[in-house]
């Protein structure tokens, strides 16, 4: 008998965040009562449509309420069913068995297509590859394994490549039977025109401070963190309660701030103050800093972008910030120096600040 | 739960279901076996979400319970025990771990959940009924080298099982199909199959089945619904999704009309195939057939490399024709004939050729032709 290889640990999971729930395992939603609602009034229509783009900012919980709407319909699988009637939210009991088999990824109604992890690499992949989308061929293909729902959820459809957006196209126009598509969204402009014009477009908003508050003490993070820190990283997070999280787990409030403080003191440059700053979230294994100083900047400079007074100074600092944009891209996809990216566009902006 | 079973039945059982779960999954609880004690057995099951296989053995029963394990390192492990061991399995307190004793070796495994183990919600069959397990085998066997693995086509990834009325007589059928040739095997209906849907059963599960048929002579229970398949072998219970497809109407590829026999001895024409496919590019692997009056030219031509020809005495009768067709192909439906004359029913070079056995066998085969 051939010799059985060493069982694989199970591979990581692509936007896990250590010790916190992940959204199909998180009962709790905050906030996003609108939209709720919104899924669970089609839902008992009956003449629900079967694709959904769910969008907004990254981190405002998306996927969690995809995966709540999820468990609910394939929990209670016929509309006209009177528990749907009574229902008033999409909560499931925790013990119901849609809820632990959604929760250990071990539903068959349920595909959760995400950046896959490349073993060869050990990293996950930088796209969500074609091959990944043809599960959904396969999975729409077959019978549903619970009798009812086959329900898709694409997280997130930023990271389609051209292909694989084309793969997805097909079973968006010709869903079989009982099938339902969540497509989540960060940026929705972004997707292909055919896909947006398919689905019913679901925005979340942002969320605001007060629920970010809620939702960091809720996950625990209050613990050993004082409130003006949690209502600090809320105010910084531009709606996200995963940025908040990110800000309060690496301690990168300060950094964030300094960026802001930097972007505003702009076409001035302190030589210094960047090196050192960027010492610190560009170091290795601070992903989660890189991350933050990469926000903060983005949202510094549309700050000062809407300060900018002459339209020639709005374009020139506009055109910088989407060269930065792409340095910063390219950089990352050819893992150059983090540093000198950092460093690179500060420059960038100082000179087109300067122009104006 | 705790309960003490024979080491070769859980063996037995634990060849059979493991072999279902996927050696890589992203998800823990899909890399696991589910147990359960209960009653006077020990329940098995485990699954990838598209079929599922549970096998019951008996156990003597001390606490009733249930857990789930790695699959592949559980069967490992049981397996490397000695000979006539006898097998206690225990959970322990902290419902964290599974205990193994046999002997002097000791185990601990880390389990999850039961309520995390996915289902495959069966719900109920329209139709149930007995088939032979040596039909059944035969059906797959004849039919399963013609499923298309091209994902785009996926109402063609499967077996079409259903019912059909031939003449007086009616008739469960097998047939499949890649596009390029075709398979189709009957045999005599089981009673109570009349009406069933026609249904597709997927590739992993056709290989499934065939490797659980062990006993020819036994019988094999077959429940239908027009969403799932359940297969009883005895102890060994498979249940499986189908494929959500309308399957292609085949009755109109199989030509009616074919006057030009051509029969062959089998083993001679296949030897004399691979001979001259030899020379052929990995590509286009068309072997050219020229028949005249008793007598067949097999030849090849490859411009990259060479060429060869074969002379094989035949009996044919009509009019001369040349034909092409993929040699692979012809191969593989040679080796699924079983008398040792094979007969060629042709009509033009542009035209699917049928091939069967000589007299009534119950399978034939269409194959479409390559230009050469």
């Amino acid at each position: 008998m051939a010799r059985a290889p060493a069982p694989v640990e199970a591979a990581p999971e692509i936007d896990a965040l250590e010790d916190l729930p992940l959204p199909r395992e998180r009962r709790r939603l905050i906030g996003h009562h609108g939209a709720e609602k919104t899924l669970l009034d089609a839902y008992r229509s009956g003449r629900m449509h079967h694709g959904w783009i769910l969008s907004g900012p990254k981190g405002i919980g998306k996927a969690t309420l995809a995966m709540r709407f999820a468990r609910f319909v394939l929990a209670h699988g016929d509309p006209r069913l009177p528990a749907v009637e009574r229902a008033t939210t999409l909560d499931l009991p925790i013990d119901n068995p849609a809820f632990t088999r959604v929760a250990a990824g071990s539903h068959g109604g349920l595909l959760h297509l995400r950046r896959p992890w490349d073993e060869k690499t050990k990293r996950f992949r930088q796209d969500l590859p074609v091959d990944e989308m043809r599960r959904l061929t396969r999975f729409f293909g077959s019978t549903a394994a619970e009798g009812g729902w086959r329900i898709a959820i694409i997280d997130a459809a930023d990271d389609l490549n051209a292909s694989s957006a084309n793969a997805i196209l097909k079973m968006l126009e010709e869903p079989p039977a009982r099938a339902l598509f969540l497509v989540l969204a960060h940026r929705p402009g972004a997707l292909l025109p055919t896909i947006r014009s398919r689905c019913r477009m679901l925005a979340l908003r942002p969320m605001p401070v007060d629920d970010i508050v809620e939702g960091l003490i809720d996950l625990g993070l209050d613990r050993g963190t004082n409130r003006q820190v949690l209502t600090e990283a809320a105010e910084l997070a531009d709606g996200s309660l995963r940025r908040a999280i990110l800000l309060i787990r690496s301690g990168g409030i300060a950094h964030a701030r300094q960026v802001a403080a930097m972007v505003e003191a702009l076409p001035r440059l302190d030589p210094g103050a960047i090196q050192s700053l960027a010492d610190k979230i560009a170091a290795r294994n601070a992903d989660d800093l890189w991350d933050i100083g990469l926000d903060a900047l983005r949202d510094s400079v549309a700050h000062r972008l809407k300060a900018t007074a002459t339209l020639a100074g709005a374009a020139a600092l506009a055109e910088a910030m989407a060269a930065v944009e792409r340095d910063i891209a390219q950089s990352d996809a050819l893992n150059l120096e983090r540093k000198a990216a950092f460093v690179a566009a500060m420059r960038t902006l100082a000179a087109a600040c300067g122009q104006a | 739960m705790k309960v003490t079973i024979e080491r070769a039945n859980l063996v037995k059982a634990l060849t059979h279901v493991h072999r279902v779960v996927e050696r890589r999954n992203t998800i823990p609880i899909l890399s696991n076996v589910l147990i359960r004690a209960v009653g006077n057995e020990l329940r098995l099951k485990a699954t990838d979400l598209d079929l599922e296989v549970t096998e019951s053995i008996p156990a003597v029963v001390e606490t009733a319970g249930g857990t789930t394990v790695p699959a592949h390192m559980f069967h490992d492990i049981v397996r490397k025990l000695p000979e006539g061991a006898q097998i206690e399995l225990a959970t322990r307190a902290d419902g964290a771990t599974l205990d193994i004793r046999a002997g002097r070796s000791r185990f601990s495994l880390q389990m999850l959940p039961e309520s995390d183990f996915p289902d495959l919600t069966a719900g109920a069959f329209t139709h149930t009924f007995q088939v032979p397990a040596a039909q059944l085998k035969r059906l797959i066997d004849r039919t399963q080298f013609a499923i298309s693995t091209e994902e785009t086509r996926y109402y063609l990834n499967g077996i079409f099982f259903h019912a059909v009325e031939a003449g007086s007589d009616l008739k469960f059928r097998a047939v499949a199909t890649d596009g390029h040739r075709l398979a189709q095997a009957d045999v005599v209906a089981p009673h109570g199959c009349e009406g069933m849907p026609g249904i597709i059963v997927p590739r992993k599960t056709v290989g499934e089945v065939q490797k659980l048929i062990e006993n020819p002579d036994a019988s094999v229970t077959m429940e239908v619904s027009d969403s799932k398949i359940r297969l009883t072998f005895g102890e060994v219970v498979l249940t499986s999704k189908l494929i959500d497809g309308t399957f292609p109407d085949y009755g109109r590829v199989i030509p009616q009309g074919n006057d030009k026999e051509l029969k062959v001895d089998r083993d001679e024409f296949s030897a004399a195939v691979d001979r001259v496919s030899t020379v052929s590019s990995e590509r286009g692997r068309a072997v050219k057939l020229a028949l005249s009056e008793g007598k067949l030219v097999l030849s090849v031509n490859n411009p990259d490399s060479g060429s060869a020809t074969e002379e094989l005495a035949v009996d044919y009768d009509q009019d001369p024709i040349d034909i092409g067709f993929n040699s692979r192909y012809l191969m593989d439906i040679a080796s699924q004939l079983e008398t040792g004359t094979a007969v060629f029913r042709l009509a033009d070079a542009g035209a699917p050729t049928l091939i069967s056995d000589i007299g009534e066998t119950g399978a034939l085969y269409v194959l479409m032709p390559m230009r050469v």
